[in-house]
Parts: structure tokens; C-alpha cells; sequence
């Protein structure tokens, strides 16, 4: 792997650039390899390189139908916290944002992995409970949610400047998450499949998979493309929002739906707010890129979807609401909308699990999932290689179904 | 934002509807006589076809019926629109 | 000079009404019917904005939408961000400055990072400022980013509005095939809308391939024809930007900049596109000076606005286009000083222009010169040859012409790629949607007009409309049939000079070269990587060209290489007419009927879930809340409160089948409740979550009211009609819900019945003739009343509910006649205080996840004998899991002074923090004089007496277990 630093970039400015490596390597399909990954996105490009790193299993395809990272990890507005509830959920996103932070140094790609804070603005007495508790739980493991006062809030978000006392939701307490972060969407799938190409992993993308493919003993045989049949006695599926279309195909049925999630972006302005805003009660959050647009999300769309588009209805409340609360920003314009697929499990937490096909595993349900990437991807690979869940997820099989287990995290469950 | 034909009130916007979640079989009369895995599959395993899905949505801000829409999942296109107990 | 480059005659300006607004502070003249760029051009004002990454000086490039030169922020009380400076119409006083660039377009400091630009090709960030950590480098990077600042807002006085119309067909762009379109549908007499994004310039063609003054008349004569159309809406200066589902099409008007914006949603039956083309420019060295401008610009700015920034001028094109602008030019008396046509044998027949032109056919520009203004060009054969030096002060530039696919992608369409036009066409689409004119790919004026009669004609027929007949013009002499030669780029360029593609966010021909390189080889790879296309402009002039040079580069076909996916918007909208806030009106409060008598008396209010704004407790002189809640909470446990219950959910269930239908609802048994009694029961959800609590009242035969939680009334109306209409549908019920005709005052305390027992009424109180749980309808005071027997407080309580309209009546009689007996107004904290000392569960407090009735120690509520009710199921089933459950207890300190945090999280020990708990509720409660807690625990009830931890954030505090309940364990007093 051709080494990226500032002294690479002088000595290839004096070539004018022309002698850049390729970031991945293209290889021919083989016919068959020890374990497929289905999906070249966030969580597929992790799990592979650390398949390929932790326990040394090489011969991987990474299978993505379209091109790179252009699913979900595309198509999300780089939250990063581990502001969680449940003590099956915190020490698994604590691991992830940890990961993260060194990223960029053990990927040798810069993700500009930016910890602004995250701050969370309470406007009803209901939420304040749910989050003092959170504050406690949290504090536990290690993640950090401090109360802040309205007045600090304000002095810290200068254009926050709705949610007053004569307001129809008055802001009424906040809460610093120090760990929020937001980084660069591509850099996370770039970084992760180039590194995952120099431990020679494959990563083919225009590959889709139309069906899974069983042996007569049950065992998982590997999977048909539009390219041709696959063999592999292990193939993972990470292609959240479209796991049914899958697992369908060798007749496993899974407790999820999916749904549209759409962000959207204003134009480019100077830098104006460093945190991530989250406004739980009004169903908006907000936060800045490096490029100077701010990043808008809502809540997802009513009734499934894969059209990923945009609901007008959901789009214009979620304006709405981040005009109460802003109202400076009426003046601002959209630039850009976008919606993406995500799947959703009863209990909206995620699913990382063998199934009852051997050799059959998912990684499904991510609801948010960009920030669970690279703990996604490293304890996915750990039920990949040894078959045994990881510690941080063994809370996160499918099996809890099967007695209606749920790990509940509110503000994210779909009730109907 | 769905123009819903409700086969009561004609076609109206989606804002008068509240939409009701996936279709599931009418509730069993025994649901003690179902299997475990047969009650998990009713319970909480939708269908979540990618093309022609069948969905509730409730009337509430109309004549309050219960419909059931049968909604293309990629174009949102709406192929009929009719009360959910209809047979 | 003021407007020295404006023509003496001609253009659709006003010359007799000067009009002066400032540009960066600076005042420019222009006339009425100027855009700010027009105006800027006009008065020779070159450098008018900067680029994004390099900060190169930019001027005005085209005179439309497209624009990727120069945007400008509207400055003032009409204030707005970011517009291009073509689509803003100059008025008196206008104010509006160049953006990202600082102290001014011409000496803009950020030009800088010109002298590194050789280090920061596309992706430079990728591979650089994260050794040690990317931190240390953001805030400057971040600095350099961003174009303006949020424009003031303080006292704007743009109006912000949105409006909803729905119509048969909606013709969207109108230039001729546009208006051939709306005429023809209005014709129908149906409802058309007809949406253009310019003022009044109705009937243009997008393709300049001819002129005719009799196309002119008879465009005039449509136009005079639709404007008689009463079924017609004309909405100018608004861009459609958006395409959902459904023929859902949202637009933006802008008629006013800054005073009044507007947002349309328009529901067509059929859309019909009309967006005509937009010219893109060409790929070569320096091809973004100021004074290079499109020749579709140059023309438009020549024709509506009498303006020719330029007295010698060069004209750059790949395609036949450009010839009319050529003749324009010299008509009006300016030099062209040559010709370059990439096409060996020339695009156009140039013999009948004047001999003194250069004509340099198979030429292609290798370098232009000029700081902040263009000066001249270097051109050579393509074939190879000797270069050529050409001085000019403007060069206009034709690329070749794309069809506007913004909307027509977002509506689903389907598109490919025409070899002949050189560029991607409409195919089909999943909407009811057509495209026509040039936007389909008809570039010449004959088969525009006969492809859009005829699309038009099928469209009325299909929607089984009579179709009148329409008169195919017979324009002579039209020679106009449009031929290109694909030019992606220059041959012969040298690699070091910047061909930029994407003038907006500064993308160069060796930026997409190089995410090839590197091995990004989908156009949405590198688009990302370089961010091609993401700019303001979204890419509308550059985005072709991209495609064409990674289909080179690559050897797919283009249809294979595609277009970056165009989404939503088509250009930038503002936020204030995409939302409006909630606010008081939208999201309006409930408030009972005696909120005015509550705000009298020291109430402090809030909303208490559902909307209701209700009181907290009720402040006394200069009480604190703490004390204000211990009075409220001793008047209710020693002598008498009032309560004002009114927001409490209420539903009547009627029918023959009420009780069957209730008892699947509900946990309880209902068939045994007495007529004029009612049960505590719990509601599940199938999937056993528990969806509300509440009592059944038995009010008659076949008739129950259920009286619930105040925050779930949606949820439960769902649930039950869910249940009623789909799964019971055999059961013969009614169900109404009448929260907002049940009013309630709720009279509690030991001293409650003595108090009642003195006004009129034909109800019996005693305790024999009216029980706990009971329910009676009749008369109180002389107001018809249902009073019922039950008790959130634990005390002897009166619920005594009324219409509406006579809930203040009664409250005040009750106020003022219960003086003599301390009668004391409490609210939603103290009822919160006097529930948890008597362990009663609250939804939003003891419920969390899966927890069950048995765990809340409500397993009373499950009728033993119940075959069936909703969620039985799913409860066994979950008992079945081998998790400890959680269960409700009661915590108390050794300390009555130490108050357990609520939400404090309950843990195995010091060293072993495992999470098996938390406190749900925690109040002082002042009957007690100590503080009392309420927990869910791991198998709680199974642990009485024991001692556990409970951690905050100080580190652990011991507890003890007990019963939940700290006040009357027998229930004596509220059956008394």
C-alpha cells in the first residue's frame, strides 16, 4: 500500500500526481473463496478487513452490486455517539467511537474524524427523565453526558436562538455528549477497503447477488450473481436495508422492515456550529461539514420503502422544526436531499447473528448504523472467523426473538 | 406525501391518514394453539417486499375506516385502495 | 463609464427607469428589467466572485440557472442567501456582495491557495492532516471552507408562504414547446399550471440554431391566446425543484427576492416537462477567466438586456450553435475577431459570414491568459500544427447542448445516450410524465413543434379529452438542424494547466484523472472524490462533459459511464418556505376549562403530555415549588384537595359485544363487573408491551366507559379501532372517544364526602350506597354529572366529571364553598408525589421495555380464568426467556434525608457494576418526612429486606428493598 502522508502528497506534486497507486485492486472473480461478504459498504469493508487482519483470513470477496460505499454509508449524516441506554447497547458504541478516534491512523486515510460534542436540547419534562437516566446508566461505562444550562447552551449554539420561554416547546435543560463526533462518510469506506485490499482482500463491485445459495445438508453453499455462482462455506450478508431480499432467497425469515431515512444538506456557509445538535423532542438533528454545509436529520418515512427518496410531508416537519429552533436559518437554502434504506427490527437494535443456516451470518437492523461501523465490523468478523458471538454484541442475536427479548432503546423504536 | 384514494372519501392527502404499519393476518381465534415460531411469524415478521406490499393505514382525520393500501415499496405508486376486512 | 458595454437599442430593459443598487458597496446603475449580473456586465465589471477551492477570480458565465460563476448574497431586510446574480432582478436600494471571497472579488486574500494548488488535487485531505490527528488542522481547513454567513435575519421582512393546487396537466418550462403544451391542454378546459422560472420570457427556444421574426408573431398570438384562459395559472420566476411520487411537483416562486417567497406543491394528473436544454461549456486550459462566458449567455444578455460585455470577441464551439450568436454580434456592429470549430471541415457554413473573420476549423484552445479578465488565446490544429496567439476581450464558448434531466430523473425517468446530440436523452419514466421540445432531444424548431403536437395530442386523447386541432406553423427557410462533434476535452493540453470542469467547486480535467487513477472509476466515485457536481450550480454545465471524459479515459460507452445522479433539488431553495415552525398553531395546546381560574391562582403550567397544558402545582405568595408540592401533598392526606382531571383519556364502548370485545383488550375480566362499577385493568399491545392503564366502567347493559392515561390517547384510539375493525370485525361495537366531552373535577382527601355531602344532589354518597370503584350518573349542584369512585392518590376520592361548559361553574363552587375546609387546588407533582407513596404505577415511570403486569405486581389484574386477551401471549412467551425480570419495589435510604437520583441505575456491587436496575420515581414525601423511592429490579420481589446499590454519578449509595408502597398499605382509606 503506497503510504499517504503530507510528504507523499509534496513528492507526488513535483509528477503532478500521475504516480498515484490505485487505492484497491481489481482482481477476475474467482469461483470460490473462504468467506463472501455480501455488500461493499460500511460494515461489509470492516468486517472484511478485520477478518483479514484479526484472524487472518484473506481469501475474502467482498460482493457489492452497485459501486463502493454507496449504500447507506453514503447516505447518512455521520453522527457518532454512544449515548445509549442499555447496558447491552453502551460498551459496544463506546467501542466503536474509540475505534474510530484512530481511525484514520490504522487506515492511513484521513477521515476527518472530527470530536465536536454532541449536544442534546430537552423541551419536555419526559425526555429530561429519559436522558437523566441515560446520564447515569452511561456513566457506568465510561460514556460522558453532562447537564448544561440553557444559557450555556445558547452561548454555545449562538444561532440557537427559538426554544424561549414563551415558546410553544421552551427549551428547558441540555446534555453534553463530549464523545459526538462526525467525520467524512467516503473517507470511512475508502479507508476501509483500501486497507482491506493490501491484506489482499477482493472487493468486487457491479457484483450483485441475486440469491443465497443452500447445500442439500442445509449448510449455506454460497451465493448466484449476476456474474455467475460463488462458493464459500461462510458468507456474511451486510447489506442493511436489503437483508430480506436475501435471506428470502433460502427461505430464513427475519423480523424486519425497512424503511426510508432521508437527510439534506444547506448550502456551504462559514463555520457557524461546531457540536451536533440533537433536538430529540422536536425530531431534527443538525451539525456542520468540514466543507461548510450543515448536515439535516429528520425521522424516517411512514410505511416501507426502498425508493429512497424523499417524503415531503417528514421533510417539511423536520424543516420545520429546525426553523423553531433556528429561525436565522429561513434565510439558508437546501442545496441537496437524499434518502437511503434502512432495516428495522422490532426492538430497532441491531442484529449481528449466525442464523439457523450454517454458515449463514447477518448484520442487519442498523438503524444509525454508521456510527457502529468499525465495532460492527470487528465483532462481526469475530462470529465470522470463531462462530461465537463477541462480548460487546452476544446481546444482539437473533435468538432473542424467540422470547421477545427486546433491547429497547427508546427515542428509536417504531411502534406501529 | 401520498394522495390516498379512500374508497369512502375519494382521494385525499396523505396528512389525514395515520399509517397503521405492514399487513399480518387477521388475529387467529386460538392463538394459544399456535406453534411459538408460528406466533413469532405472525407477531413480527412482515413482509417487507421490495416491489408490491400491502400496508394499514387509518382514515383518522376522514370517516375513521381501516384500509388497506397495496403500495408499490420502490415508486410508492398506490395499486388499490380498499376497507381492510373487505374479503 | 456607467453601462458601457449596453447597446443603445434593443433588449426587454426599461431605459427610462434607472435603477442603482450597491454590488461588495460599490453603486451600480442599471435599468429596469436587469438582473444584477446583466447590470454588472453592462457597466464592465469583470471580476464579480471567486471560486471555492482555488479562489481564482470568476465573472459571469451564462445568464440563467446554470450559472456556476457568481452568486451573490442579498444583503439588508430582504436578505438571502446564495442566489446566482443572473436569476436577481436589480430594484432601487438594493444591496448584495460577492460570496467567499474577503475584502472583495478583485483583492481577495484567499487567492493564496492558488500558490499551493499544485498540492491539493481532488482528495488531498484524504491522504494528509491526520499524522498526529486531523484536529490540529480543522479549524483552518474548516476557515477556508463555507461560502457567506448566514444572511441577517433580525429584521427581515421576507414573507415566507406555501400553497397546495392540484390540476390535470402542469406544463413545467416555458419556452416554445412549453407554451405549444400549455395551449393545448388549456384548450381541454381542464386545469392547467404552467410554471416557468424567468419573468415573462414565454416562447424562446433553449437552441439558438435560427431566427425568424415570424416565429416571433406567432408565439406572440399563442401567448395572447393562453392569457384568455380562465382554467389556466401562469406562475413566472418559479423554478420546479423538486419531483416526488405521485406527480407530486414542488416548486419555488420568486418573484419578489426578499420580499415574498413561496413554495408550491402542485398535484398533477399528468406532468408534461418542457425544460428546454442548457448549453455546457468546454474543457480546456484556463477556460475560467473572467470574460469567458457561455455563448448561450452571451446571446441572452445581447437579446433581453442589450448588453455585449466586450468589443473584441472569439467565439469556441464543438457544435453549429453558435453561428446565430455570431450573427447577433455583428448585427450589432461588434468585431469578432475569429472563429475556433473543433470540427476539421467547420460545424457551420461560415461562408456567408464577413471574410475578416478568422475561421479555425479543427482548432482547439491550448492556453487563454488574462488575470482578471480574459486577454487572449493560444490555439493549435488538433491534428497538430503550428498554435495560433488571438487577442480578445471575451471569449464565448458553446460545448454542445444537454437536455434539462433534473426533473425528469427525479420523477424516475430513465435516460440514454444520443450520439448524434452528443449528449443523454429522455427514455421512459414510472410517473405520468411526458418530455418535449428540446428537453426530449428534438434540437431543431420543426421537429420540436411536430413532436410535442403530437406527444400532446396522444396525452389529451389517453385521458379521453377531446383533442382541438393545432396548427403546425409553416416557418420558411428554417435550416436548422443541429450537428455536433463530441469534444470531451483538449488533446494537446499541457497536464500542468487547470481545464476546469466543474467551475463551481473548482474541479479540474486532472482531478477526474486522477480518481481514475486512484482507482475511483463510477462517475458517483468520482464525483465524491472530487465532488464534482456538488456545487451550488449542481453541475448543470459541467456534468455532461464529466461523463464524456471518464468515458474516454475508461472505454466504456457513455451510456455504461451514465450521468451523476441529479437530486433534489434542482437548485437551491430556502428553508423558510420548506417549513414552517410548529409553533403554537400548528401544534396547538389543549387546555381545560378552568385554566383561566388556574392561571389566577398562582398555577404554573406545562405541558403534561398530549398536548395538555395543565397545572404542575400551584405557587402560593413566595412559596418554592418544594413547598408549594408538600402543601398540596398534606391537604390531600389530611383534609381536602381538588384535582383537575379533565385531560384523563375517555372512550365509550357500546354494543351487544362490548364485553367480549373489552375482554380481549383488556388484562381483566370484564363480564363480571357490576352495572355501576369499574375495574383497574392494564391494556397490552399483542406484543405485550403495556399500551395504557386504566378502569372499565360497566355503565348499563352493553355499555362500558373506559376511563385512561392522558398521554396515549392516540395510541390506544389506534389500538382499539385496529382491533375493532380488523380482527373483531364479527363483534357488534361502537367505540367513541370522548376525552374533550369529559371534563373532571376530582375532590379528594378524608374530609371528601363530609365536603360533597352538602351540596344538592340526587346521588347517594355513603359508603354503602356508593362503594370504591363505583360509577353514578346525575345530578350535583344542578349540573348533570357522572361521578366516579376512584382514586389516583390512595385518598377517599370524588371524581366528579361534567360537560365542558360547566366545569368552571362547578370547580369555583367547589373552591369557594370548600374554603371552611382548608379545600386546597393540587397538581400534576404533587398527584405524582401522592401516587409513588402509595407505589401506584405511572406509564412513563414504572414502564420500561418488556415489563409485565406480574413484574408491576399487578398480576391481580390478569383474569385467572381469561382464555384470551391481546398480548397474553406474547407475555408467557417472554416468561419463558431465561432473563431475570424485572420488578417493581419500593428503595429507601438509611438516611430519610438522602434522595436516590431518579433514573439512578441499581448495580450488583462496587466492583461488579452490572446493571440490574434503576429508580423509577423518587419523591420526599412529607406524610413520611423522608424521601421514598420506587425501583425496577431484577427479580425484586424476591428480594425484600435486601440491601442494594444504588450508583449516581458520586459513586454508590445503599438501599433497602421494601414493598412499594408507603402510605395505607391496606387500601383502607381510599375505600372508605
Amino acid at each position: 500500500m503506497q503510504k499517504y502522508s503530507l510528504y507523499s502528497l509534496v513528492r507526488n506534486s513535483f509528477t503532478r500526481h500521475r504516480n498515484w497507486s490505485p487505492a484497491w485492486i481489481n482482481n477476475d472473480l474467482k469461483k470460490s473463496y473462504d468467506v463472501i461478504i455480501i455488500g461493499g459498504g460500511g460494515h461489509g469493508l470492516a468486517t472484511a478487513y478485520y477478518l483479514a487482519k484479526d484472524h487472518g483470513v484473506t481469501n475474502i470477496a467482498v460482493l457489492e452490486r452497485g459501486w463502493l460505499g454507496g449504500g447507506n454509508v453514503a447516505r447518512n449524516t455521520v453522527t457518532i455517539r454512544s449515548n445509549y441506554l442499555r447496558q447491552e447497547s453502551i460498551p459496544f458504541f463506546i467501542k466503536s467511537v474509540e475505534m474510530y478516534e484512530g481511525l484514520s491512523n490504522e487506515l492511513n486515510f484521513n477521515l476527518m474524524h472530527s470530536r465536536r460534542s454532541m449536544i442534546d436540547i430537552i423541551q419536555t419534562y419526559p425526555k429530561l427523565r429519559e436522558i437523566t437516566r441515560k446520564m447515569y446508566t452511561m456513566d457506568i461505562f465510561g460514556s460522558t453526558y453532562k447537564p448544561i444550562s440553557v444559557s450555556e447552551i445558547r452561548r454555545r449554539i449562538p444561532t440557537l436562538t427559538g426554544g424561549g420561554k414563551d415558546s410553544r416547546l421552551p427549551i428547558i435543560a441540555g446534555m453534553v455528549h463530549p464523545e459526538g463526533a462526525v467525520n467524512r462518510h467516503d473517507a470511512v469506506a475508502w479507508g476501509y477497503a483500501r486497507a482491506a485490499s493490501s491484506l489482499g482482500v477482493e472487493i468486487h463491485q457491479n457484483t450483485k447477488v441475486n440469491s443465497l445459495l443452500k447445500n442439500e445438508d442445509g449448510t449455506i453453499r454460497g451465493v448466484s450473481t449476476v456474474k455467475g455462482d460463488i462458493l464459500a462455506d461462510r458468507v456474511a450478508v451486510a447489506v442493511s436495508g436489503h437483508t430480506t431480499q436475501l435471506t428470502d432467497t433460502v427461505g430464513l425469515r427475519l423480523p424486519l422492515r425497512s424503511f426510508n431515512l432521508s437527510a439534506f444538506v444547506s448550502e456551504p456557509i462559514k463555520p457557524m456550529i461546531d457540536v451536533v445538535v440533537n433536538c430529540p423532542d422536536l425530531g431534527v438533528y443538525l451539525s456542520q461539514t468540514a466543507k461548510g454545509e450543515l448536515v439535516i436529520g429528520g425521522a424516517p418515512d411512514p410505511g416501507q420503502s426502498f425508493r429512497r427518496g424523499t417524503n415531503q410531508l417528514v421533510f417539511e416537519r423536520t424543516v420545520g422544526a429546525m426553523l423553531e429552533l433556528f429561525p436565522s436559518f429561513k434565510k439558508l437554502k437546501l442545496l441537496r436531499q437524499w434518502g437511503g434504506t434502512v432495516d428495522i427490527a422490532p426492538d430497532a437494535s441491531p442484529i449481528i447473528s449466525e442464523t439457523e443456516i450454517p454458515g449463514l451470518y447477518i448484520t442487519a437492523g442498523w438503524w444509525g448504523g454508521y456510527k457502529a461501523i468499525p465495532a460492527g465490523g470487528l465483532t462481526f468478523a469475530n462470529l465470522i472467523a470463531t462462530n461465537t458471538p463477541h462480548q460487546l454484541t452476544k446481546s444482539f442475536t437473533l435468538d432473542r426473538f424467540e422470547t421477545l427479548d427486546y433491547i429497547l432503546e427508546p427515542g428509536t423504536t417504531t411502534r406501529v | 406525501m401520498l394522495i390516498i384514494d379512500c374508497p369512502f372519501c375519494g382521494p385525499r392527502d396523505e396528512r389525514e391518514f395515520e399509517y397503521c404499519g405492514p399487513y399480518r393476518e387477521r388475529r387467529p381465534d386460538k392463538m394459544d394453539n399456535l406453534s411459538a415460531s408460528d406466533f413469532i411469524d405472525y407477531l413480527i415478521v412482515p413482509e417487507n417486499p421490495e416491489g408490491v406490499g400491502r400496508e394499514f393505514w387509518w382514515h383518522k382525520r376522514g370517516c375513521g375506516e381501516w384500509l388497506l393500501v397495496v403500495r408499490d415499496t420502490r415508486t410508492h405508486q398506490i395499486l388499490s385502495t380498499a376497507e381492510a376486512d373487505a374479503e | 463609464m456607467l453601462n458601457k458595454y449596453r447597446l443603445t437599442t434593443g433588449g426587454a430593459i426599461d431605459r427610462k427607469v434607472p435603477i442603482k443598487f450597491t454590488f461588495n458597496g460599490k453603486i451600480i446603475e442599471g435599468y429596469l428589467g436587469d438582473t444584477v449580473a446583466s447590470a454588472l456586465l453592462s457597466n464592465g465589471i469583470n471580476t464579480t466572485g471567486r471560486s471555492f477551492k482555488y479562489h481564482r477570480p470568476r465573472g459571469i458565465i451564462s445568464a440563467g440557472l446554470e450559472e456556476a460563476g457568481t452568486f451573490i448574497e442579498v444583503m439588508g431586510k430582504k436578505g438571502a442567501s446564495s442566489f446566482p446574480a443572473t436569476m436577481v432582478p436589480i430594484e432601487e436600494g438594493l444591496r448584495v456582495k460577492s460570496i467567499n471571497c474577503w475584502p472583495n472579488p478583485s483583492v481577495d486574500f484567499g487567492q493564496v491557495m492558488q500558490l499551493i494548488s499544485p498540492l491539493i488535487p481532488s482528495g488531498f485531505y484524504y491522504k494528509t492532516f491526520f499524522q498526529p490527528q486531523w484536529k490540529t488542522f480543522e479549524p483552518f481547513i474548516r476557515k477556508m471552507a463555507g461560502l457567506a454567513d448566514i444572511p441577517e435575519s433580525e429584521n427581515s421582512t421576507t414573507t415566507y408562504d406555501s400553497r397546495d393546487t392540484h390540476c390535470e396537466f402542469l406544463v413545467i418550462g416555458g419556452g416554445v414547446a412549453g407554451l405549444v403544451a400549455a395551449l393545448m391542454t388549456a384548450r381541454t378546459g381542464k386545469r392547467v399550471v404552467f410554471v416557468d422560472n424567468h419573468m415573462e420570457t414565454f416562447g424562446n427556444w433553449s437552441l439558438p440554431l435560427n431566427e425568424s421574426s415570424s416565429i416571433k408573431q406567432w408565439v406572440q398570438t399563442l401567448m395572447d391566446e393562453l392569457n384568455g384562459y380562465s382554467n389556466v395559472r401562469i406562475l413566472t420566476k418559479t423554478m420546479a425543484w423538486g419531483y416526488r411520487e405521485q406527480n407530486l411537483v414542488l416548486a419555488y416562486e420568486t418573484r419578489d427576492v426578499g420580499k415574498r417567497e413561496l413554495a408550491w406543491r402542485i398535484r398533477s394528473r399528468n406532468v408534461i416537462l418542457s425544460m428546454g436544454c442548457t448549453e455546457r461549456g468546454l474543457v480546456f486550459p484556463h477556460n475560467d477567466r473572467p470574460g469567458i462566458m457561455l455563448a448561450s449567455g452571451l446571446l441572452n444578455y445581447c437579446r433581453n438586456y442589450a448588453v455585449i460585455p466586450g468589443d473584441r470577441i472569439i467565439l469556441y464551439t464543438n457544435n453549429n450553435s453558435i453561428k446565430v450568436l455570431a450573427k447577433a454580434l455583428l448585427e450589432k456592429g461588434k468585431e469578432i475577431v475569429a472563429i475556433i470549430d473543433t470540427h476539421e471541415e467547420g460545424l457551420s457554413d461560415y461562408t456567408d459570414l464577413p471574410k475578416d473573420i478568422a475561421v479555425y476549423s479543427g482548432h482547439e484552445i491550448n492556453m487563454t491568459t488574462g488575470w482578471n479578465r480574459f486577454r487572449t488565446v493560444i490555439a493549435s490544429p488538433i491534428m497538430g500544427g503550428k498554435s495560433i496567439t488571438l487577442h480578445g476581450d471575451l471569449l464565448a464558448v458553446s460545448g454542445g447542448w444537454n437536455p434539462n434531466l433534473q426533473l425528469w430523473i427525479q420523477s424516475g425517468g430513465l435516460f440514454s445516450y444520443a450520439d448524434e446530440l452528443a449528449t443523454f436523452v429522455p427514455t421512459n419514466s414510472e410517473q405520468n410524465v411526458i418530455a418535449v421540445g428540446s428537453l426530449a432531444g428534438k434540437f431543431d424548431f420543426t421537429g420540436e413543434i411536430t413532436d410535442t403536437v403530437q406527444k400532446i395530442s396522444d396525452l389529451i386523447t389517453t385521458s379521453g379529452l377531446d383533442i382541438k386541432p393545432f396548427q403546425i406553423p409553416e416557418i420558411d427557410k428554417l435550416q436548422d438542424k443541429y450537428s455536433i462533434r463530441p469534444y470531451w476535452e483538449s488533446e494537446n493540453a499541457d497536464v500542468g494547466s487547470k481545464s476546469f470542469v466543474d467551475l463551481m467547486n473548482d474541479v479540474t480535467l486532472a482531478d477526474i484523472k486522477l480518481a481514475l487513477r486512484e482507482g475511483y472509476d463510477d462517475i458517483e466515485l468520482v464525483k465524491r472524490y472530487t465532488t464534482l457536481g456538488m456545487g451550488l450550480d449542481q453541475g448543470k454545465t459541467g456534468n455532461v462533459n464529466a461523463s464524456g471524459i471518464i468515458s474516454n479515459a475508461t472505454g466504456k460507452t457513455l451510456d455504461e459511464v451514465g450521468l451523476i445522479k441529479y437530486r433534489s433539488p434542482v437548485s437551491p431553495v430556502s428553508f423558510g418556505v420548506l417549513g414552517k415552525p410548529e409553533g403554537e398553531i400548528v401544534k396547538p395546546y389543549k387546555t381545560t376549562p378552568i385554566t383561566k381560574w388556574n392561571r389566577e391562582n398562582g398555577a404554573v403550567l406545562y405541558e403534561a403530555g398530549a398536548n395538555w397544558k395543565r397545572p404542575g402545582y400551584y405557587l402560593l405568595r413566595d412559596e418554592s415549588m418544594m413547598d408549594a408540592i408538600n402543601r398540596e401533598a398534606m391537604a390531600a392526606r389530611t383534609g381536602l384537595a381538588i384535582y383537575d382531571g379533565s385531560p384523563l383519556a375517555t372512550f365509550e364502548v357500546k354494543g351487544k359485544d362490548a364485553a367480549r370485545f373489552l375482554e380481549l383488550i383488556f388484562t381483566i375480566p370484564i363480564h363480571d363487573i357490576p352495572v355501576g362499577m369499574g375495574r383497574y385493568g392494564l391494556m397490552l399491545t399483542e406484543e405485550g408491551f403495556i399500551l395504557d392503564d386504566g378502569v372499565c366502567f360497566n355503565m348499563a347493559e352493553n355499555w362500558y366507559q373506559l376511563s385512561l392515561s392522558t398521554g396515549n390517547v392516540d395510541l390506544v384510539h389506534q389500538h382499539l379501532e385496529k382491533h375493532l375493525q380488523y380482527d373483531f370485525t364479527h363483534l357488534d361495537v361502537t367505540l367513541t372517544n370522548l376525552t374533550l366531552q369529559w371534563m373532571n373535577a376530582t375532590v379528594c382527601g378524608s374530609k371528601a364526602r363530609t365536603f360533597l355531602q352538602q351540596f344538592t344532589t340526587d346521588i347517594d354518597l355513603t359508603p354503602e350506597a356508593f362503594p370504591f370503584m363505583g360509577i353514578r350518573d346525575g345530578e350535583f349542584n344542578g349540573i348533570p354529572a357522572r361521578i366516579a369512585r376512584v382514586s389516583f392518590t390512595g385518598e377517599l376520592s370524588f371524581e366528579i366529571n361534567v360537560r365542558p361548559r360547566d366545569l368552571e361553574q362547578l370547580w369555583e363552587i367547589l373552591v369557594q364553598r370548600g374554603d371552611n375546609y382548608g379545600i386546597t387546588p393540587i397538581g400534576s407533582e404533587t398527584n405524582h408525589v401522592l401516587r409513588v407513596e402509595k407505589g401506584f404505577i405511572s406509564l412513563g415511570h414504572e414502564v420500561d421495555g418488556k415489563i409485565d403486569p406480574i413484574d408491576l405486581g399487578l398480576g391481580w389484574v390478569i383474569g385467572k380464568g381469561k382464555k384470551d386477551f391481546i398480548g397474553k401471549r406474547a407475555i408467557e412467551l417472554n416468561r419463558t426467556s431465561k432473563l431475570p425480570r424485572k420488578e417493581l419495589v419500593g428503595l429507601v435510604s438509611r438516611d430519610p434525608h438522602i434522595q436516590f437520583a431518579e433514573g439512578s441505575p441499581l448495580v450488583a456491587s462496587e466492583d461488579n457494576l452490572f446493571v440490574e436496575g434503576h429508580v423509577t420515581a423518587s419523591v420526599w414525601s412529607e406524610i413520611n418526612q423522608r424521601y421514598v423511592a420506587l425501583a425496577l429490579l431484577d427479580d425484586g420481589r424476591t428480594r425484600m429486606g435486601d440491601k442494594v446499590n444504588v450508583r449516581n454519578l458520586d459513586g454508590i449509595e445503599a438501599a433497602e428493598v421494601t414493598k412499594p408502597c408507603y402510605y395505607d398499605r391496606e387500601g383502607t382509606k381510599l375505600r372508605s
